[in-house]
């Protein structure tokens, strides 16, 4: 029996992209979704697996027909959804009233339901979100064996979605766990207990790779793997800056580690380092493909200040180190320090 | 410290040259391409050394200004000097080959390392980037485009201020608060670009909402048809029920009247009577009686056509189907509108970015704020001493003809001769470079404090007769050790006399 397994899709989110790819963003998202429903088709999979949060707001009723044609031109893949915590099945949610294709079982009770797919001697097991939040532990339950082959789908995992335990997964006995919720692709538990992570990435925070996972179970048991699919990545980069650094050769730069690593990407660059204390760094222009959706600017100016306050003990300079001694680096007295110092030594003749 | 010999074994055009400079003042004489400036490079390079500029910044540095005319690959010099009663040699070798250099104690024979800054510990507060602001003494020179008076009530207001000429307050204030308006206008942009994107989203809400209202007045009014429709056919139902026995009446009238008509004929039929006017007669009368019945069952058809109930049903469901469309449309539009909500909900907490201005902000005004602070409580303390000490020195070298130098609260500087106040724009040339002379010799009692040599370059070239003469005197009373290069045999002549 072979499956895909998805979650996190967020259909309808407007992820900020950059300049250049904000705009068809939310687009992109929907393809994603409808390639791998033809992905699915096109490998005859048996069952598509949604661990939650396929919507990122409560789904419209077109929105749920569109899902529904794309579900219904599956001609042998069963699917399998829950909601989560974006798409919860809130009281006058069309989920509720919804009519799926017959290929597709929505488990969307808020207490644990299955769906038997006799022809694959498969169940099907999860429930959905009622509520924004669920704070209660719900995923320590043991598969009832009866079925030769039982799946959960679980959606959660920080302390205000459905928290999880590692270690108590492991004894839950289904043959594998679907997870959802947790947009970084990652394996808790090898072979059995699996986050896809988002499809494509939904938030700036999402670096790394996105895509889906694969996998079959057969008598031998269950075997897993995560495929890259997505578009177009998040990466933040730290940069190293040192005194010699310009605007221009740091906008170059930039450019060639754009260049390098994709401009299909998207990216934000974090400063760090001592920089020339003349040089201030114009982040807002150095977004050259419209795919930089940051710069961070955490350089320090190269003052050693031990010594600028051994030259200047007895002026101003000195003594305006003085105040400032013992400040930590990154608080708003050490950035009054920088400032000040700088526009002491600036405003000498 | 002391300087007591200068060897220049090869610096710029001398070579195996030893200068050996007395206590008290000693004067580099000489004319025009002498290398006067070679000597005061050379004394500079000895006590800070002296780095190889890179790339083109090499083609005027002091390194190669003074690289040796003579084998440049031997480039390096020997100083010796008594610092805290001891006495020192330092030996410097510049060139690239050999480069390095050396401290030793005479007296011990102890080797101080260069390195762990025992050089520094000698030179007390100095470094190369303040030798010009504090030992070597040049002309007051004023920026171009501003006049002497101002380049002097500068620097006063600098020391008066910073404590050092060069260091200014108020520029430095007013580039905090540049820096901070910046921030402020790159705050309001951000609230601005945030407003709208709000206002986008709100403007969204805003149009789902009045199509929701029209919706909500559509289905009522569907609803209010809906009624009167169904009230209609309640009034109807009970005319309909009248009309439906009336039918009744007619079908069963019309049916009597067929059957009765159609049993005459079958039984004049059967009588075979056929005969005479008694026989025609009846026969008329069953096809009269056939003609009213089937006239009474199709007026009882049309009556019972035309009230038909189906009509009003059709009707009534195309309202109900209505209905259903309006309510799913508007069920659509709220779901959309609460996502349209929670959207501009999570607008609000983003805001990264302005918390960094924010603090960027705070910061600033902290800067200006503790600038000021240290500022004032440095004038307190150090700007009486200033004032009196400069006093002091400007009624020596005067000979009692100014005898107070004023720096007040608002930086204004004033002289005062013979009990007159004087604002320091009146007076001459030459009394400004001696205010300026007093001011600094205060400052560097005030702030070093094992006396340092002092080198005054060409300073003394506005002074009268009297008044160098005065100034020398005052010089020779200090302790400290004086170096004075000049292109005139004045200064010689008046310190032979002493």
């Amino acid at each position: 029996m072979e499956f895909i397994h998805i979650a996190d899709v967020h259909l309808g989110a407007k992820p900020d992209a950059g300049e250049a790819y904000s705009e068809k963003r939310t687009r992109e998202l929907w393809d994603a979704f409808s390639h791998i429903i033809a992905l699915c088709e096109q490998e005859k999979t048996d069952v598509l697996l949604i661990a939650g949060d396929l919507f990122h707001r409560q789904p419209l009723l077109r929105e749920l027909k569109e899902v529904n044609y794309l579900f219904s031109t599956l001609s042998h893949t069963q699917v399998v959804f829950i909601a989560g915590n974006h798409d919860y099945v809130k009281k006058d949610s069309y989920y509720r009233t919804f009519c799926w294709s017959g290929n597709v079982h929505p488990l969307l009770e808020e207490n644990m339901q299955y769906v038997e797919l006799a022809q694959m001697n498969l169940a099907v097991y999860g429930f959905s979100y009622h509520t924004r939040e669920i704070h209660e532990e719900r995923y320590h339950i043991k598969a009832p064996g009866r079925y030769p082959c039982e799946i959960l789908l679980a959606h959660g995992g920080d302390e205000r979605h459905i928290p999880v335990k590692k270690e108590l997964l492991e004894c839950t006995g289904f043959d594998y766990i679907a997870m959802g919720h947790i947009h970084k692709p990652q394996v808790l538990v090898e072979n059995l207990a699996v986050y896809a992570g988002a499809l494509e990435p939904v938030d700036k925070n999402d670096t790394g790779q996105h895509g889906y996972v694969r996998g079959e179970i057969t008598e031998r048991g269950t075997f897993v793997k995560f495929i890259p699919f997505a578009r177009r990545e998040y990466i933040h980069l730290t940069l190293h800056i040192d005194e010699s650094t310009t605007n221009g050769s740091l906008k170059d730069y930039i450019k060639d580690v754009i260049k390098k690593r994709g401009i299909e990407n998207m990216y934000k660059f974090i400063l760090r380092g001592l920089r020339d204390p003349a040089v201030e760094f114009e982040t807002g222009h150095m977004d050259m493909y419209g795919n930089i959706l940051e710069i961070v600017d955490g350089t320090r100016p190269a003052y050693d200040y031990q010594l600028l306050y051994a030259e200047n003990k007895n002026n101003l300079i000195g003594q305006y180190i003085e105040v400032f001694r013992g400040c930590e680096a990154g608080s708003v007295e050490y950035q009054a320090l920088q400032e000040g110092v700088q526009a002491l030594l600036d405003s000498r003749l | 410290m002391e300087i007591t010999e200068l060897y220049l074994k090869n610096f710029g055009k001398f070579s195996d040259r030893h200068f050996f400079i007395k206590k008290g003042i000693h004067i580099f004489y000489g004319e025009n391409e002498y290398g006067k400036t070679t000597i005061y490079e050379f004394i500079k390079a000895m006590l800070f050394g002296m780095e190889r500029g890179r790339g083109r910044a090499a083609l005027n540095d002091e390194f190669s200004r003074y690289e040796p005319w003579d084998n440049p690959n031997y480039y390096a010099g020997v100083m010796r000097f008594v610092s805290g009663g001891k006495n020192f040699r330092l030996e410097r070798q510049f060139d690239r080959y050999s480069r390095g250099a050396s401290l030793v104690c005479e007296d011990d024979g102890e080797e101080l390392s260069l390195e762990d800054g025992d050089l520094e510990m000698l030179l007390g507060q100095i470094t190369s980037e303040s030798f010009e602001n504090t030992v070597a003494i040049g002309q007051l020179t004023a920026k171009p485009g501003s006049g002497l008076a101002e380049a002097l009530k500068n620097y006063a207001a600098n020391l008066y201020e910073t404590g050092s000429g060069d260091v200014n307050l108020s520029a430095a204030v007013d580039t905090l608060r540049l820096r901070r308006k910046a921030v402020e206008q790159e705050m309001k942009q951000l609230a601005d670009k945030q407003e709208r994107k709000k206002d986008t989203v709100c403007q969204e809400s805003q149009y789902i909402e009045s199509d929701i209202e029209k919706l909500q007045n559509e289905l009522e009014y569907s609803y209010e048809k809906l009624k009167s429709a169904q009230g209609e056919q309640g009034l109807e139902t009970k005319s309909l029920k009248g009309t439906e026995i009336a039918c009744k009446k007619l079908f069963i009238a019309g049916g009597a009247g067929l059957i009765a008509g159609l049993a005459v004929r079958v039984l004049t039929a059967a009588a075979s009577v056929g005969t005479g006017l008694f026989g025609e007669i009846i026969s008329l009368f069953s096809w009269i009686l056939l003609a009213a019945g089937l006239a009474f069952l199709c007026a009882g058809a049309v009556k019972y056509r035309k009230n038909d109930k189906s009509d009003y049903r059709e009707s009534l469901q195309k309202l109900q189907w209505e209905r259903q469309r309006i309510q799913a449309e508007l069920k659509e539009k709220q779901v959309n509108l609460q996502n349209l909500r929670e959207q501009l909900a999570e607008l609000e907490i983003s805001a990264e970015e302005a918390a960094r201005l924010k603090t960027a902000r705070q910061a600033l005004l902290l800067a200006e704020d503790k600038m000021q602070e240290v500022s004032q409580s440095m004038a307190r303390k150090f700007g009486d001493t200033l004032n009196q000490n400069a006093s002091s020195i400007l009624e020596q070298i005067t000979e009692g003809r100014y005898t107070k130098l004023l720096i007040d609260q608002q930086l204004s500087m004033v002289l005062y001769k013979d009990g007159r106040r004087i604002p320091v724009e009146r007076v001459s040339r030459g009394t400004m470079e001696q205010v300026y002379f007093a001011l600094r010799m205060a400052v560097m009692d005030l702030l070093c404090e094992e006396p340092q040599p002092i080198i005054l370059d060409d300073a003394f070239v506005y002074y009268d007769e009297k008044r160098l003469k005065s100034v020398l005197k005052w010089l020779s009373e200090q302790e400290r050790q004086v170096i004075i290069f000049s292109c005139q045999k004045r200064e010689q002549e008046i310190v032979k006399q002493f």
